[in-house]
């Protein structure tokens, strides 16, 4: 493929990003298990995405990303993209101040990001329609957990797709 | 420990980003639910491109096995007609409504709390909020959010879901409300007559639509009562509701539109 080329379908790609994670987390619909709960695609996709890659891009995508799941909300539209933006940024910025990489880290980081993400709606949903707060908690901490599981995969994926700021892109001359 | 070498650029960025989402969460009701409905229409039109919705039948013909692909067509079909019949027959008294066929879209993931999907039919259809969704006769759910081209239905699983249920009994029927609470149906009984016995919903009776609710006059299958149970808040005990068709296979489903007489 022509450098040229690959300039112009990469903004393409990133572009497009969101939605393919967005299928992918449809199409993996009939998963949950016996518990009724399942790991998310989108919270690995964004999780992985601030902590591997620019900072700027990260968290435009984690906006995108939670404006689209935010469709099938019961909170007013918008918040879904605040709680995605604000944690990608602060994912990012805690990598800055720690920039290293510890075996597992890629584990604790979906953890904590979907621990918050999933936790602060939970607790949005549960306050808004006056629903008890101790299942949704416990629903949000199973797939926070469960999703952590995969996040080694979804890491490696998020590296290998774009490897970026290991090697970065050679410029067009 | 690994140290990554490279620093990335300043903060300011991604800041203003979530600055940005802010300021879209904080733009009035209006414009928002028109934002919204427009990316509903947009994730619909993705998802038709895409052939994200296409059940594993017609998955298989794709790889250009025309056979499978025209006998997973008539199983298509065939499905449809049998929900359409099942419609038919719960609005063939009712001469004042239309039905209208739709294909079911994902809306969420594996272990949402809520339980919505998307149409491929909107405003253009004539679909309003609140008509009721039927598959297989039986009611699945109503239509919440309407975009030109797809709406949302909110399940009957859905926390928001509530709708007016009846037991039909030959002493004289349980009113009651049912509710989602996005993990179970429960049913919880009236009482309409204070002189008369606590009504009590049986393990194994039908649950019907209220010939009395406003959101859905018509007669169809809501699900089976299950074991009872009493709510913390609920004067009376109710008991659980096992839902008459499954949620997870829905693929085509009717809309039941009342026509305004006048």
């Amino acid at each position: 493929m022509s450098e040229a080329l690959a300039a112009l379908l990469r903004p393409l790609a990133v572009l497009s990003a969101p939605l393919w994670v967005v299928l992918l987390r449809y199409s993996l619909a009939d998963l949950s298990g016996p518990l009724g709960v399942a790991p998310d695609a989108a919270l690995i996709a964004a999780a992985a995405a601030a902590w591997t890659r620019q900072p700027v891009g990260a968290v435009a995508f984690a906006a995108l990303l939670g404006a689209s799941l935010d469709l099938a909300s019961s909170t007013p539209w918008g918040l879904g993209a605040i709680r995605y933006a604000a944690l990608a940024a602060l994912l990012c910025g805690l990598r800055r101040v720690g920039d290293f990489e510890l075996p597992g880290t890629s584990v604790a980081v979906v953890l904590l990001f979907a621990l918050a993400e999933r936790g602060g709606a939970a607790l949005t949903l549960g306050l808004r329609l006056h629903l008890p707060l101790s299942p949704l908690l416990w629903h949000a901490a199973g797939i926070a957990a469960l999703s952590a599981l995969l996040a080694p995969l979804g890491f490696a994926a998020a590296r290998s797709l774009a490897p970026a700021e290991a090697n970065p892109p050679r410029r067009l001359r | 420990m690994a140290r990554r070498g490279q620093r990335r650029r300043g903060p300011r960025g991604q800041w203003g980003i979530v600055l940005l989402c802010l300021g879209l969460a904080f733009l009035p009701r209006a414009i928002r639910q028109r934002a919204r409905a427009l990316l509903l229409d947009a994730h619909g039109a993705a998802q038709r491109l895409l052939g994200a919705s296409l059940p594993e039948e017609e998955a298989i013909g794709a790889g250009g096995q025309e056979l499978a692909l025209l006998q997973a067509e008539l199983l298509q079909l065939r499905r449809a007609l049998s929900s359409a019949r099942a419609a038919s027959e719960v609005v063939a008294n009712d001469p004042d409504v239309r039905l209208i066929t739709a294909e079911v879209l994902p809306l969420q993931g594996a272990a949402d709390f809520l339980h919505r999907v998307a149409l491929d039919r909107g405003r253009a259809d004539g679909v309003r909020d609140g008509m009721p969704v039927l598959a297989d006769g039986v009611l699945v759910g109503r239509v919440g959010q309407v975009a030109r081209t797809t709406c949302e239905v909110r399940l009957v699983l859905d926390p928001e879901f509530r709708i007016r249920a009846s037991i039909p009994r030959a002493e004289g029927d349980v009113e009651g409300m049912l509710r989602g609470d996005g993990r179970g149906l429960y049913f919880e009984p009236a009482v309409l007559d204070e002189r008369a016995p606590a009504p009590e919903p049986r393990p194994g009776e039908r649950l019907l639509c209220s010939r009395a609710s406003v959101l859905c006059e018509l007669p169809a299958l809501i699900g089976v009562v299950g074991p009872r149970r009493r709510l913390a808040h609920a004067s009376l005990p109710g008991a659980l509701i096992h839902p008459a068709r499954s949620l997870r296979s829905l693929r085509k489903v009717v809309i039941v539109v009342r026509e305004d007489p006048s």
